[in-house]
């Protein structure tokens, strides 16, 4: 496996389904059906500072801000991680 | 499949923090040996997830589904960066968007990383005498389809919903769900590593 197909492939896998997601369901998910079925609700006790949006531009600052968090977030940990050979 | 808050009683918020909270440590410790060039790899795979799991697409009339992507990313770059990868997904998921209760994250973890890591790489392994992208998609479908089930144990055990019927609408759902995992995992793990063998052993994995 060459780490720079695999980066070409995942960078257009991320292009692709940004792209394709003004095509998204917005129907409930399989875990929301079962819920809505039993009468079982959410109660929210964290009410998040962002959403993913409704619209596609608020849906595309959505995706880039958490493309680059998520990034960020895995690199620094995975790097803290990680010990320096010796 | 994110849980919301509200679901789930004490105890099944304290045992599922606690399995996942463990299982999260125990990646962290064999990060310690992975290769530096498969950082930034792993956190191109995070975000590729984080996007996918903002789009659902259609599974049946008025059910959607989204891509999982915890086995795809064991099979590239083994069960414990899976673990990492996802565990990174979905806390920011919860804590900045709100996709996920915040008491529910250990479940979550639980049930969309760690059995989509362990038991999607191993049957992986299993089956990829079948050949990669067969093997691949299977295990995509088998890690939704029990992330499912357990998410229905951890639901029925918390007495919020009848543990059968809630069961048997979850599995109609998600073997639905798992079809579309299945068939991405296989298409991206065919374009990614192709049908030869892999040499390579993923970290903190040992050769057989």
């Amino acid at each position: 496996m060459k780490g720079k197909k695999v980066a070409i492939i995942l960078i257009a896998f991320i292009v692709v389904v940004i792209l394709i997601s003004p095509l998204a369901s917005y129907a409930p998910d399989g875990l929301e059906n079962a819920m809505e079925a039993f009468g079982v609700g959410e109660h929210t006790i964290y009410h998040a500072p962002l959403s993913y949006g409704a619209s596609f531009i608020s849906f595309l600052v959505s995706a880039a801000t958490g493309i680059a968090i998520t990034f960020l977030i895995t690199y620094i940990t995975a790097k803290l991680m990680r010990k320096r050979r010796v | 499949m994110h849980i919301p808050d509200g679901l789930l009683s004490t105890p099944a918020v304290v045992t599922t923090y606690l399995i996942s909270g463990s299982a999260v440590y125990l990646a962290a410790k064999k990060m310690e040996k992975e290769d530096e060039e498969k950082i930034p790899l792993l956190g191109l795979a995070a975000a590729a997830i984080f996007v996918a799991q903002m789009v659902n697409f259609p599974v049946m009339a008025g059910v959607s589904g989204h891509l999982l992507g915890a086995t795809l990313i064991a099979i590239l770059f083994g069960p414990y960066a899976s673990v990492l990868v996802m565990s990174s997904v979905l806390i920011i998921q919860t804590l900045l968007f709100g996709d996920g209760g915040i008491t529910a994250l250990g479940a979550n973890i639980l049930n969309m990383g760690i059995i989509g890591a362990f038991v999607g790489y191993y049957l992986y392994k299993k089956l990829e005498r079948l050949g990669k992208v067969l093997a691949a998609g299977i295990a995509g479908w088998v890690s939704v389809v029990l992330g499912a089930v357990l998410a229905s144990i951890e639901v029925g055990l918390s007495g919020t919903a009848p543990f059968l019927p809630f069961l048997k609408l979850m599995l109609i759902y998600h073997s639905a769900v798992g079809v579309i995992e299945g068939v991405l995992t296989g298409a991206l793990v065919m374009l990614m590593q192709g049908q030869k063998e892999e040499k390579e052993t993923p970290v903190g994995v040992k050769r057989s």
